[in-house]
């Protein structure tokens, strides 16, 4: 069941908002209401929802957000009234609500008080009904795939007007490799309103040579609709490893029907798919705005490998395709001196900005000059042709010489393989000549070919390098980044500490008394363990030789004399009668050595403590 | 109670300090060499060093070898999964400018020569086309000295590497001087090569230091404005592809300065750093 107002055209609509607002105001009713034309609709027809507000709330009026719907604007007016001596205005926006899939949406309430609206949205009658109204982006509403010609998908706009397809020979390419592309863009008369630019590339692997202004046209019947198809030929370039999807798009300004929409009528009756049609539709009471959108191709994965290292020729220069060569002298008989022409042609297909030849180097018996290089293109992309190499060669020497052979090499990804190409060997009869004519001939020679080596770029640019080289993870260079200098940082801590270490074991090796001081210490260390070992077993012998040791070492160190060598006579002749204690012990010392005199523990005590203060008073020394 | 009794019976009561003590008193009267002790402990000790230096040196020189040539396999066992992810090529950036030139797109094909160039400074086909497409776009080449020009025989990584591999050799060299007095000479001219190398490196870092804050304006003509706000006068435009260098950046804006020595505040999104921040990388690397 179809709402009444539905059949109302957009200026009753209008009238009846402004009513319905009129009696709001005077009822108090809500400051914001909105209303819809029709609440039933197809998939791929559009509604309109006025929305109006009054006073100063009329500033804040944006379109409500419903999922599966798209609100555009397309329609404003204001209205001032005063009656009374009360001023009152309001305005209404009108927004054009295209549905994006088939269901039921609810627009909330605008206001306090408003009621929510309802738009129930039905499948339409399929791809023989286009509709306005729709970008390309619609997620929920795939693009139709429609039987094309090529071998590949051919994906249209969401609303038919257009459509693009990217036709490849393979899907697998080598680096370098260069194929030939076809882009086809398919318009549909009276609703494609300007082309917006060329085709661009969406896959950032990949190159393609520059798009003419002026492609192919044909005409195209997809399904029972003519299209207009604009086809570009150009040849495209792999530029690294890896894989890659591959579209391409086409910016268009299309034109979307925004009046309302009419009732469909069935096919077939009374000529039911002409009247369907938008461009009729929109020519009986229609109107239309432009829109700009991209209508992409379908989306192919492409493989791009890298050439392999295995058995790749010395000379390679990085072409990549098929060729053939052949070479010519531009005489068989010469005269010594007299300078030739040697050409080298090279046909084929592939890419011709990677085929170089150094021509000949330097020869024996041969005077050589730069070589030159013309490529001449077989179709306008530059995909086949041929590149012919021309050099200024002087026989030097007179009978018959053979020039040596010319070797071109290039990878062939149909046999994914390097091959090497050699040219039929020269042969020239050459007569010996005046002295003179040699170097008149030498000059000559040097005006044919002064140019350098390579053909200059066609495009200004260089061109691409075939071998991708060693990848970094970032573009910030070692010396900053943290992980590095942290590590080099440490490593010359370490190299540092090393030094300093160095210089003070040396320093310590080199003084000679200090490691004299260090030994005794330890000793002395050694020998007051023992005494206190001696004290726990109770043995006056180990007892006293541990004290006489430990004292001998002290001495020793003072005067610098052998421990050994201190004795009772020693100490008495160098302390001139001082060192009682000493005495004492070393006394003790030889006695418990003989006697296996036991003392008690307060002994063993206080002569320990003896021993202390006398090493003590010998260190402060 | 000799000695070894005494030794005996400390070790039976578990005194182990008492006993280590003990024992060298029993090897130092058991051998009587006490008083040589230095000479020839002074002689092993010089020896153990430089057993330790030389271990240390190969240690040392081993291990950015392997994690070098480990990371090397590592890159390219995985070449071609990590070109789609984070990883750049001079060779891929290289290839993918000319085909940003070729379609008119003179700002990323600047952006992405000028990073090809950070990793290929030597590479004259890098530098002939970014001089191409600068020319195409207008824009004069950005001025490089004496001392920047004669630092880019080698790209930045590898120097980067040589001078980590000075500071090794000069560090090793300082070393060994001091274990081998007499090949002093030879020790010390390992030295300057290895400080030379250092040098070498500290100074690339010195002259690549500018890159690391230039960014490339990558839109059409875009305005610099006298404060980052959107309704701020403009005080010059940018064309695209012209490389600036980014002094700050505030919220959506960053401040630039020409190389005509011109400041002004430009959109962020109008901009892109020739080396990305960490933040951006994953957003540049799905450009790349």
């Amino acid at each position: 069941m179809k709402n009444p107002l539905s059949r109302f055209p957009p200026v009753m609509a209008v009238f009846a908002a402004i009513i319905a607002l009129a009696g709001a105001v005077a009822a108090a009713a809500p400051a914001v209401t909105a209303q819809l034309d029709r609440t039933d609709i197809a998939l791929g027809d559009s509604a309109q929802l006025t929305i109006t507000a009054s006073g100063s709330r009329a500033d804040s009026i944006s379109p409500p957000v419903v999922p599966g719907l798209e609100f555009d604007a397309f329609g404003q007016s204001s209205q001032f009234e005063s009656i009374n001596g009360i001023n009152t205005s309001t305005t209404s926006i009108t927004y054009q609500v295209t549905p994006q899939r088939v269901g039921n949406f609810t627009i909330p309430a605008l206001s306090d008080g408003s009621q929510p609206l309802v738009l129930h949205v039905q499948s339409g009658n399929g791809g023989s009904s286009v509709t306005s109204g729709h970008n390309s982006g619609a997620p929920s509403l795939p693009p139709p795939v429609m039987s094309g010609a090529s071998d590949t998908d051919t994906h249209a706009s969401a609303d038919g007007a257009a459509f693009a397809r990217l036709v490849l020979p393979k899907h697998e390419l080598y680096v370098g490799e260069t194929v030939p592309v076809e882009i086809q863009v398919g318009l549909r008369s009276g609703m494609v309103a300007q082309l917006d630019g060329l085709p661009t590339l969406n896959g950032d692997a990949f190159t393609l040579n520059k798009l003419s202004s002026k492609p192919e046209q044909t005409q195209e019947m997809i399904g029972d609709t003519p299209y207009t198809v604009l086809t570009w030929h150009s040849v495209l370039a792999a530029v690294k490893p890896g894989d890659f999807p591959l579209t391409v798009e086409m910016p268009l300004t299309v034109q979307i029907r925004t009046a309302p929409q009419r009732t469909q009528l069935p096919e077939g009756m009374l000529g039911g798919s002409m009247l369907n049609d938008p461009f009729f539709q929109s020519f009986f009471g229609g109107s239309t705005t432009e829109k700009q959108i991209k209508v992409a191709s379908a989306s192919g994965a492409l493989t791009v490998l890298a050439l392999p290292a295995a058995g790749r020729p010395a000379g390679f220069g990085g072409a990549v395709g098929k060729f053939a060569v052949s070479s010519e002298l531009s005489a068989a008989a010469s005269t010594a001196g007299d300078p030739l022409t040697l050409r080298l042609k090279i046909t084929g297909t592939g890419n011709f900005d990677r085929v170089s030849s150094s021509m000949l180097g330097e020869v024996n018996g041969w005077k050589t000059y730069q070589p030159t290089a013309k490529f001449t293109p077989a179709d306008s992309a530059g995909y086949s042709g041929e590149k012919a190499f021309e050099q200024a060669v002087i026989p030097m020497q007179s009978g018959r010489q053979t020039v040596p052979l010319l070797a071109f090499s290039f990878f062939n990804p149909d046999t994914r393989r390097y091959e090497l190409k050699r040219a039929a060997p020269l042969r020239v009869e050459v007569s010996p000549a005046s002295t003179g004519a040699l170097a008149n001939a030498t000059a000559a020679a040097a005006k044919v070919s002064p140019s350098p080596a390579s053909e200059p770029p066609r495009d200004g640019l260089r061109p691409d390098h075939i071998q991708t080289g060693n990848t970094v993870a970032t573009l910030r260079p070692l010396y900053f980044q943290p992980w590095f200098v942290g590590t080099q940082s440490a490593l010359a801590l370490c190299f540092a500490g090393g030094l300093v270490w160095l210089r003070r074991h040396e320093h310590r090796v080199q003084d000679v008394d200090g490691a004299r001081r260090r030994a005794a210490s330890d000793a002395i260390g050694n020998d007051l363990a023992m005494m206190d070992a001696a004290t726990v077993a109770g043995d006056s012998k180990n007892f006293f030789q541990s004290a006489r040791a430990a004292l001998q070492q002290r001495l020793a160190t003072r005067w610098h004399v052998a421990p050994a060598s201190i004795t009772v006579a020693e100490i008495d002749g160098r302390l001139n009668g001082d060192g009682v204690e000493i005495r004492h012990i070393f006394a003790l010392a030889d006695k418990a050595a003989y006697s296996r005199e036991q003392l008690t523990t307060e002994d063993f005590q206080q002569w320990q403590t003896v021993v202390r203060q006398q090493l003590k008073q010998m260190e402060e020394l | 109670m000799n000695l070894f009794q005494l030794l005996t019976r400390c070790v039976a009561s578990g005194k182990m300090k008492v006993t280590q003590k003990l024992l060298n008193r029993v090897c130092r009267e058991t051998s009587g060499k006490a008083a040589a002790k230095p000479a020839t402990s002074r002689r092993r000790k010089n020896r153990g060093s430089a057993r330790w230096c030389y271990a240390a040196l190969v240690a040392v020189l081993a291990l950015p070898i392997c994690y070098v040539s480990g990371y090397s396999v590592t890159i390219s066992q995985s070449a071609v999964d990590t070109t789609r992810r984070c990883a750049y090529s001079a060779a891929a950036l290289f290839n993918q400018a000319n085909a940003d030139a070729r379609n008119g797109k003179l700002g990323p094909a600047v952006l992405d020569f000028e990073r090809a160039l950070l990793l290929a400074p030597n590479d004259a086909d890098i530098a002939a086309n970014l001089h191409f497409v600068r020319a195409r776009a207008g824009l004069p080449d950005a001025p490089e000295n004496w001392f920047a020009r004669n630092l880019t025989f080698a790209r930045p990584n590898t120097l980067a590497w040589l001078g980590s591999f000075g500071v090794m050799l000069a560090g090793m060299s300082l070393l060994l001087i001091r274990l081998h007095p007499q090949r002093r000479l030879a020790f010390r001219s390992l030295t300057v090569v290895g400080a030379l190398l250092l040098a070498t490196a500290i100074g690339s870092a010195i002259t690549t230091w500018p890159k690391m804050n230039e960014a490339v304006v990558i839109t059409g003509e875009t305005p610099a404005r006298i404060s980052p706000v959107l309704d701020a006068e403009p005080a010059f435009k940018l064309r695209e592809g012209e490389t600036v260098t980014v002094c700050a950046e505030r919220q959506s804006f960053a401040l630039v300065q020409t190389l005509a020595g011109r400041s002004g505040w430009v959109a962020r999104a109008d901009l892109t750093r020739v080396v990305p921040q960490s933040s951006s990388r994953s957003q540049s690397a799905s450009r790349t």
